[in-house]
C-alpha cells in the first residue's frame, strides 16, 4: 500500500466506515510509516476539534413561531403558479376520466341507420327527367347523344330492380 | 403524529399544520444554521427565511423523501447561498494574532487560562473553516459538526457514497494544511 491510498483509507477509519481487510491492510502501512501514523493523528484532533465546535441544544431565538407566523402574513402570498401547482395535480386525472367518457360515448353508441322505404330510395336516386333529357339533346356530337341515352336506359333499369328487391 | 397526513394537511393550506410541522424542525433546521454561520442572530434570520421557502414550495412536495429530508435539502440551498453571498475577503488570523490567556498561579486561574487557550483554538478552527470553499465547509460541518452519517450527507446534498467519501478526504486534506499551525507540524 502507498501513502496515496493510505490517505483515502485514513479518512474512512476516522469515521468508523473501513472494511476489516482494508484495515488490516491500512494498519500495516501505518506501522512502517510514520507520515501517514501522523496523518491519522491530525485527522483525529480535528474531528475532536470539530465536534467541539458544535452548538448543542441549540434553540432559536424566542418567539420564533409566533415571528414566523406574522411574515408568513405579510411575504408569503402564494403565486399564480403555486395555486395552479395546488389545482393541476386534482384536474389532471378528473380530465382524464372525463375526457375517457367522451370517447366512450363517441364510439360506443352507433347511430341508427334510418331505413328508408322503396319508393323513398327511388325518388331520392331519381333524377328530374326534364333535366337529364335537356342534357341529351344539348349534346353536340352524335355519338356522345347516343352514349348518353344508352346509359340513361341501362340507368333506369337499375332503379327499376333496385325497386323490386 | 402521522407526519404524512400533518404535511397534506399543510398542503391543503391548513395553518396550524403548518405550526406543528415548524415547531417539530425548527431546533433541527436553526441548530444545522447556527453551527454553519456561527451566528446566532444570523442563524435565526436563516431559519426564518428557509421555513418560508418550505411553505411556498409546499404544494410541490411529492412524498418522494420524508419531509424532514427535504427540509433540510431547502436548508442546506439556502445557507449555501448565503455562504456565496456573504463571503468575506477575511485577513487570515494566526495563532500569533489571537490573545493569550494570562498566566494564572493558583488552581482556578489555571483553569480559566485552560478555558480561554480552549476558546482561541475554537476561534482559529472557526476563522480557517470560513476560509475554506463552500462545498468542503458545508460537507465538514454536517459530518464533523452535525454528525449525520454518509448516507444522509448523502440524501441531503444529492451526492452518491463515493463523490461524499472522495469531498470529505479533500477537505479534511485542506482543512489540515490549514491547521498546521495548530496541529504542531508541517501539515502537508
Amino acid at each position: 500500500m502507498n501513502c496515496h491510498k493510505a490517505e483515502k483509507l485514513i479518512s474512512k477509519l476516522v469515521d468508523g466506515r473501513l472494511e476489516t481487510g482494508a484495515s488490516t491492510r491500512l494498519a500495516a502501512h501505518l506501522a512502517v510509516c510514520p507520515s501517514c501514523a501522523q496523518l491519522l493523528s491530525d485527522y483525529q484532533k480535528m474531528k475532536g476539534m470539530m465536534a467541539d465546535l458544535k452548538i448543542k441544544d441549540a434553540e432559536p431565538l424566542p418567539y420564533f413561531e409566533q415571528r414566523l407566523r406574522a411574515r408568513l402574513r405579510t411575504e408569503a402570498r402564494p403565486s399564480i403558479w403555486a395555486v395552479v401547482e395546488r389545482w393541476y395535480a386534482a384536474a389532471v386525472p378528473v380530465f382524464l376520466v372525463i375526457a375517457m367518457i367522451l370517447v366512450g360515448v363517441l364510439f360506443l353508441v352507433q347511430p341508427t341507420e334510418v331505413q328508408m322505404s322503396q319508393s323513398e330510395m327511388l325518388l331520392f336516386q331519381t333524377q328530374s327527367p326534364l333535366t337529364e333529357t335537356r342534357a341529351i339533346f344539348d349534346e353536340e356530337k352524335p355519338e356522345n347523344r347516343q352514349l348518353k341515352l344508352l346509359f340513361a336506359g341501362l340507368e333506369a333499369q337499375e332503379i327499376v330492380r333496385r325497386g323490386k328487391q | 403524529m402521522d407526519e404524512n397526513r400533518v404535511v397534506k394537511q399543510a398542503q391543503q393550506g391548513d395553518k396550524e399544520s403548518f405550526s406543528i410541522l415548524v415547531k417539530t424542525y425548527q431546533s433541527k433546521v436553526f441548530g444545522l444554521a447556527v453551527n454553519i454561520v456561527h451566528d446566532r442572530e444570523t442563524a435565526d434570520d436563516l431559519a426564518q427565511e428557509i421555513f418560508l421557502k418550505a411553505y411556498l414550495s409546499l404544494p410541490g412536495f411529492r412524498f418522494q423523501s420524508e419531509f424532514g429530508t427535504w427540509l433540510y435539502q431547502i436548508a442546506i440551498n439556502h445557507i449555501r447561498d448565503y455562504l456565496r453571498k456573504h463571503k468575506k475577503e477575511k485577513e487570515s488570523l494566526s495563532l500569533d494574532e489571537i490573545p493569550e490567556p494570562g498566566t494564572g498561579e493558583n488552581e482556578m486561574d489555571l483553569r480559566i487560562a485552560e478555558t480561554q487557550e480552549h476558546e482561541r483554538y475554537k476561534i482559529l478552527l472557526r476563522q480557517k473553516l470560513e476560509e475554506m470553499p463552500e462545498k468542503y465547509r458545508l460537507i465538514l460541518s454536517l459530518r464533523d459538526i452535525q454528525g449525520l452519517s454518509y448516507e444522509e450527507i448523502g440524501k441531503v446534498l444529492k451526492l452518491s457514497p463515493g463523490t461524499v467519501d472522495s469531498r470529505l478526504h479533500r477537505a479534511r486534506r485542506l482543512l489540515r494544511k490549514k491547521l498546521a499551525p495548530l496541529l504542531g507540524q508541517g501539515g502537508g
